[in-house]
Formats: structure tokens, C-alpha cells, sequence
């Protein structure tokens, strides 16, 4: 699928049938999280994919975020040493850097007809502890993965407001063409 | 993969989780999040009839679960429709109580 076919189709999914996503999804998906970039080429994201059942349950029970029932995740994560070294920014970063792989792997998901959401509500202590992440790393975001229901609530309109566009100039607006 | 289904005690784990990390994410989450949780919780909680046998399953609640599954995803496009989802609820809510206890 065209990437702009992509970006069209891309919305939050988090509605999932039982079927299991493939290994080859699977990887395809975790070659598009790791193809985003870091601020300066710092070795500090992580990406820990889960597909236990068991182990997603666990985590949905400590995930008021995950409505559904995904029946995989990828937790991102970083190493906040290494992030650190950076000084601030690098605090920064590995956020951005964080959001790129996620939205990365949300239009790998969006180009095979998968289902993804973001989720950040999630008891980031409970999944530490689940998934054995060290103390010195901080999760920054999770996805929620698998094949959609054909059931699901309509797609969100934008906010007004929403990606506001400007040319030049705060408050000039760019026109569209 | 065949997900299990889930027996009577885990459910109420289930809702005690539930219940846990939404207080706890209600500390650093937006303040509409709280609402968003304690809807979701009402719906949550109305599948209790298939867990536990006592209690029979009321299809005026299934039916306010469903609307909640429906609108809850509203609030993240409009505060002011999921409110009036809300209110409009409450008075779904208020004519069954006045009907169950004989006061229409």
C-alpha cells in the first residue's frame, strides 16, 4: 500500500479479534518501529513485543487504557542511562523518539489492514513488573495490535482547531492546495 | 491463540484492577479521563450478571451498556456531547428507577 494510502487509513483500533497476528506481521511491524530514527544515533529505545496471551491479559487488567483485547503489544521503552547522557534533551528525545516508532509501526499496521492504538494509560509500575523492565528504564508508550473487528465505533472527527497550519508566520494560514 | 473465557472470580479481579490503575492514572491523566473511567466502569460492571448466577441479567442495564460502548469515545472529540450523553443517560436511568418502583 502507498504510504499516503496509509496515512489515510490510519486510525485507532481498539477493537481486535481472537486471531493471532503472524510472525511475519510481526516482524514487519518491529522493522518499522526500529527504522525511526534517535536523537543523536543514541542507542536508548527499546521495543519489547508481547504475545502471550496470558501475559497481554495480565497487562489489560492493569491497563484501563486497552478497551479491547489486543492480541499483541510492543511496549517502548527507554534506557534512560543512556538517555540521560544526552542531558536534557536526550530526556526529550527519547520521548519524540518513542512517538516515532509507535506512529512508524501504526502505518506499517495501517498498510497490512492491522489494527493499532497508542495507549498510555497503563499502570507503569504493574508493567514494569510484569515484563521484568529494569528500574533505570521508563516506558514511554504501548500499542495495542491485532486483526480489527469489523465492528467499531465510527473514526473521531478532528478538534476544531486541531493541526492548525501557518505559513511563514504564526497566524498566517496555509492554504491547502 | 484461543482466548479463555473468563470465570466469576476474574472478574472481579478484573474490576478491582480496573478500578486500581484508573485511580492511580487519574493523578497524572486530564481530569475528563475520571469520568471516562467511571462510565466504563458501569459498563464494565453490568456483565456481572453472566459471572454470577444470583443475578439475573437486566436488559434495561445491557441496553445502557451498550449506549456507553457506543458514545464513550465521544469525549475524545467533544466534552459537551459525551456531558449531554450523560445527562441523557442519567434520565434513561431516573424513568427506569421511577418504573421498577411503581412511581411513573
Amino acid at each position: 500500500m502507498d504510504l499516503f494510502e496509509a496515512l489515510k487509513k490510519r486510525r485507532a483500533i481498539r477493537e481486535f479479534t481472537e486471531d493471532p497476528l503472524s510472525d511475519e506481521i510481526i516482524s514487519k511491524l518491529v522493522y518499522a518501529a526500529s527504522r525511526a530514527s534517535t536523537g543523536n544515533n543514541a542507542p536508548y529505545r527499546r521495543i519489547l513485543v508481547v504475545r502471550d496471551w496470558k501475559t497481554i491479559r495480565l497487562i489489560k487488567q492493569l491497563s484501563p487504557g486497552i478497551l479491547g483485547l489486543p492480541t499483541a503489544l510492543i511496549v517502548i521503552f527507554t534506557e534512560m542511562d543512556i538517555a540521560n547522557e544526552l542531558g536534557k534533551l536526550g530526556n526529550i528525545c527519547s520521548t519524540i523518539d518513542a512517538g516515532a516508532a509507535a506512529e512508524n509501526v501504526a502505518l506499517a499496521a495501517a498498510s497490512m489492514g492491522i489494527g493499532a492504538c497508542f495507549t498510555r494509560s497503563y499502570s507503569e509500575a504493574g508493567v514494569k513488573e510484569i515484563l521484568d523492565i529494569p528500574d533505570n528504564c521508563r516506558t514511554e508508550l504501548m500499542l495495542q495490535l491485532g486483526h480489527p473487528k469489523r465492528e467499531q465505533p465510527p473514526p473521531l472527527r478532528p478538534r476544531a482547531g486541531a493541526d492548525a497550519v501557518y505559513l511563514n508566520r504564526y497566524g498566517l494560514r496555509w492554504e491547502s492546495k | 491463540m484461543k482466548q479463555e473465557q473468563i470465570e466469576a472470580k476474574e472478574f472481579v479481579y478484573d474490576l478491582a484492577t480496573y478500578l486500581l490503575t484508573s485511580a492511580r492514572g487519574c493523578m497524572d491523566e486530564p481530569l475528563i479521563y475520571g469520568p471516562l473511567r467511571l462510565i466504563d466502569g458501569l459498563s464494565r460492571l453490568v456483565t456481572i450478571s453472566q459471572y454470577a448466577p444470583c443475578i439475573e441479567p437486566d436488559e434495561f442495564l445491557l441496553k445502557a451498556k451498550k449506549r456507553i460502548d457506543e458514545n464513550k469515545y465521544v469525549l475524545m472529540q467533544s466534552e459537551e456531547q459525551f456531558k449531554a450523553f450523560l445527562d441523557s443517560l442519567t434520565k434513561e436511568f431516573i424513568s427506569e428507577l421511577k418504573r421498577r418502583n411503581n412511581l411513573e
